[in-house]
């Protein structure tokens, strides 16, 4: 288990050095399934740096800030610390230096963007309703990821999510049980 | 009166398009209910970040003209949403570990439907909804997504036991009941137009109805 979450660490790391773009994206999207079913909030983490680099690093605007340059390389290092820290089984710290990337990504983002809402709280609510999508209640898909409720409502809401469950009851049948339950 | 207990889901759909005076008419029929972990989740926390402020606004002003009451778990009832919580938490295995559906908030909504023994949840999430009502579609559902994935009938039979009798609409219902009681005239003219406007509004703000569902309502309306 620890073997795979390193080497899924260090091909995060790898796709962000080499500049794979759609890899990053795919990595995000195996990423925040296992979490989902798993539970697991480290991978959520991964899921969204992943998926955050994915788009900032998609952007020919982003590429060329001399910013990002500078940016990138302190990412790769606390990616680079947080694998060697996984590799001692030290996970705490091996969290703490996700956060410091997180912080470096949020910074980068805030300088270099051009939306006031940052890549990263965007990719908490992307992330969160994949999360969603995998049988997740709202409340836990949020809290898996740190999206917040009314971001992700909005944006399941418009995605064709909600087309693809089967109907149990109609509209028009709930509506007789509510006036039911209210004159009961 | 008779009370219903709203959810996290089904307060944001509502109060984001603007339709939370419709509780004023609403709570004459009703008595309209929030547990205190949603006041938190929906106004507290959000209150002084401009973002969000808007809204939390308008619930708080549904509480301040008890619209809304929001209602604190009894310790006893407190007891139950942590057994609801755990209990929903095992009834799905993938590679024979609990898979981990949902938290303290919908379990606390849960318990609270039993605290005051409600009539109704408004709940505009589609997979608690489904934990309730059609445990084997949930299944279905998350297999198609997941893959394999197996129910501990243990569980799923306790579940049942702990939530029976829980009868579940989403805001699109309340909406409906809204418009055809009046509570809307304020907002909106009466007609059909306006109806599915109002339907596809909170369709779009999260809750979980097909356009077909809503396509097929307004064609008997």
């Amino acid at each position: 288990m620890l073997q795979k979450l390193i080497g899924e660490l260090v091909e995060l790391r790898q796709s962000f050095k080499k500049e794979k773009q759609f890899k990053l994206k795919e990595l995000s999207s195996e990423l925040i399934e296992q979490a989902a079913l798993t539970n697991d909030y480290f991978k959520a983490l991964m899921s969204l740096i992943a998926y955050s680099l994915y788009k900032l690093s998609s952007k020919t605007h982003v590429r060329k800030n001399p910013k990002w340059k500078l940016a990138r390389t302190e990412i790769l290092s606390h990616l680079d610390a947080a694998i060697g820290l996984l590799e001692k089984h030290d996970f705490r710290n091996a969290e703490e230096e996700l956060r410091n990337a997180v912080g470096h990504i949020s910074r980068a983002d805030s300088e270099i963007s051009n939306y006031a809402k940052g890549i990263f709280e965007k990719s908490k609510t992307k992330m969160a309703s994949s999360a969603y999508s995998f049988g997740l209640s709202l409340g836990q898909a949020a809290w898996l990821t740190g999206a917040d409720k009314k971001d992700l409502m909005n944006y399941i809401g418009i995605t064709k999510m909600h087309e693809e469950a089967g109907v149990s009851l109609g509209i028009s049948e709930r509506l007789k049980n509510l006036k039911g339950a209210l004159s009961a | 009166m008779n009370s219903i207990v709203l959810d996290s889901s089904s307060i944001i759909s509502i109060s984001e398009k603007c339709f939370i005076k419709s509780f004023a008419g609403l709570s004459k029929k009703a008595e309209l209910v929030i547990p205190k972990k949603v006041e938190f989740e929906s106004i507290i926390k959000p209150i002084g970040i401009k973002e969000f402020e808007l809204n939390a606004l308008r619930i708080r002003m549904a509480l301040k003209e008890q619209w809304l009451k929001s209602i604190q778990l009894t310790p006893e009832f407190l007891q139950l949403s942590v057994k609801i919580k755990d209990t929903a938490n095992n009834c799905f295995l993938v590679d024979q570990k609990p898979f981990v559906l949902i938290q303290d908030g919908e379990a606390e909504t849960l318990a609270l439907m039993k605290q005051i023994n409600a009539s109704m949840l408004v709940i505009d999430e589609r997979n608690t909804r489904m934990l309730i009502e059609d445990i084997q579609g949930l299944k279905s559902y998350l297999e198609h997504k997941i893959g394999k994935i197996t129910i501990n009938e243990k569980s799923a039979l306790e579940l049942k036991r702990l939530i029976s009798g829980i009868k579940v609409c989403r805001s699109v219902e309340l909406i409906a009941l809204a418009f055809e009681q009046g509570f809307l005239d304020e907002e909106l003219e009466k007609s059909k137009e306006s109806l599915e406007a109002a339907l596809y509004a909170v369709k779009f703000s999260g809750c979980a109805v097909s356009e077909q569902e809503i396509q097929e309502y307004l064609r008997n309306v």
